[in-house]
């Protein structure tokens, strides 16, 4: 049995039970390769109900590989709430650049505002996967916050016609990196962690 | 002076024991844990893990929840605010009994 019982290190060890599937990786990257695919060829409906599906979806896959290996566990509310807030941030940063985009429609320096958006993402990704590395004190999300963050300040630098290719740019860069990067995760969780449930049945 | 008359005669025993207290401790973190994340997190074999849960549950400190999930059994345990008074004042009842001893 672990001697250690101060509450700090036990909270960090249920963080990092929780993350070391390499799940969030794994689906972030496919949102993003999808997210850049809907804005290049405009199929915003298929967009939104892949959107709602997505939970269900990243629910159903711990069901099937992660719980029968680790097993099933709830964080109480307080811990819920900085995700409520992630959420509403993203919420709000959505509904920012709505309103920018509509009103920069027309002015000069709507293609200066398209150019840098991707730097919104990037802020968002990096501030999630500090939050991510505060709680589990694992290093590779440090790498994945200031990953998201260099690509965000590097791809304005891109000369590209259309006044969303730099967003899709931005994601086609992250979206791959996060795939394969959760893929490895994934695939090594699932060698180092057999299927334990009917040992406690 | 008999046992039942020192200051450490109030404290609980039944969250004294380190396993116990193991599985208090990580339950007060979190909202629920199914058995198999119990047994992972706290390193109880199976059949302590069900005893020391059993003790737990006599004494209303934890919620045990039995389902079947595609016929497969699942246990799901949650702390009980019973559950969370006690480790609340057993946490107090330490911190005063280590603090009052000589260095």
């Amino acid at each position: 049995m672990d001697a250690n019982l101060d509450s700090k290190t036990l909270a960090r060890n249920l963080w990092q039970d929780r993350t070391r599937d390499g799940l969030l990786e794994m689906l972030l990257g496919v949102y993003f390769l999808l997210t850049g695919i809907f804005i290049q060829t405009n199929v915003t409906s298929l967009f939104t109900v892949i959107l709602a599906f997505f939970p269900v979806i990243a629910n159903k896959v711990q069901e099937r590989f992660v719980y029968p290996r680790i097993g099933y566990m709830r964080f109480s509310h307080q811990d819920r709430n900085p995700g409520r807030r992630i959420v509403a941030a993203l919420l709000a940063a959505g509904l920012a650049v709505a309103l920018v985009t509509i009103f920069a429609r027309s002015s000069e320096w709507a293609e200066t505002f398209y150019k840098w958006v991707p730097l919104i993402p990037a802020l968002l990704l990096a501030a999630g996967f500090l939050f991510a590395a505060q709680k589990t004190g694992f290093a590779r999300h440090y790498v994945m916050a200031a990953f998201s963050l260099v690509a965000g300040f590097a791809v304005p630098f891109v000369d590209l016609p259309g006044r969303m290719d730099n967003v899709a740019l931005y994601l086609f860069v992250v979206g791959p990196v996060f795939l394969v990067w959760g893929a490895a995760l994934f695939i090594r969780f699932m060698r180092t962690h057999p299927i334990r449930a009917e040992e406690t049945q | 002076m008999s046992p039942d008359e020192t200051p450490f005669a109030e404290i609980d025993r039944l969250v004294h024991e380190p396993a116990r207290l193991h599985i208090l401790t990580v339950l007060s973190l979190i909202e629920a844990a199914d058995f198999l994340f119990l047994m992972r997190q706290t390193g109880l074999t199976k059949g302590n893990l069900s005893s020391h849960l059993g003790k737990l549950e006599a004494a209303r400190y934890v919620d045990i929840e039995k389902e079947f999930v595609e016929k497969i059994p699942h246990t799901v345990v949650k702390i009980t605010s019973r559950g969370r008074e006690a480790l609340q004042t057993y946490r107090q009842q330490m911190t005063g009994v280590l603090k009052k001893l000589p260095k």
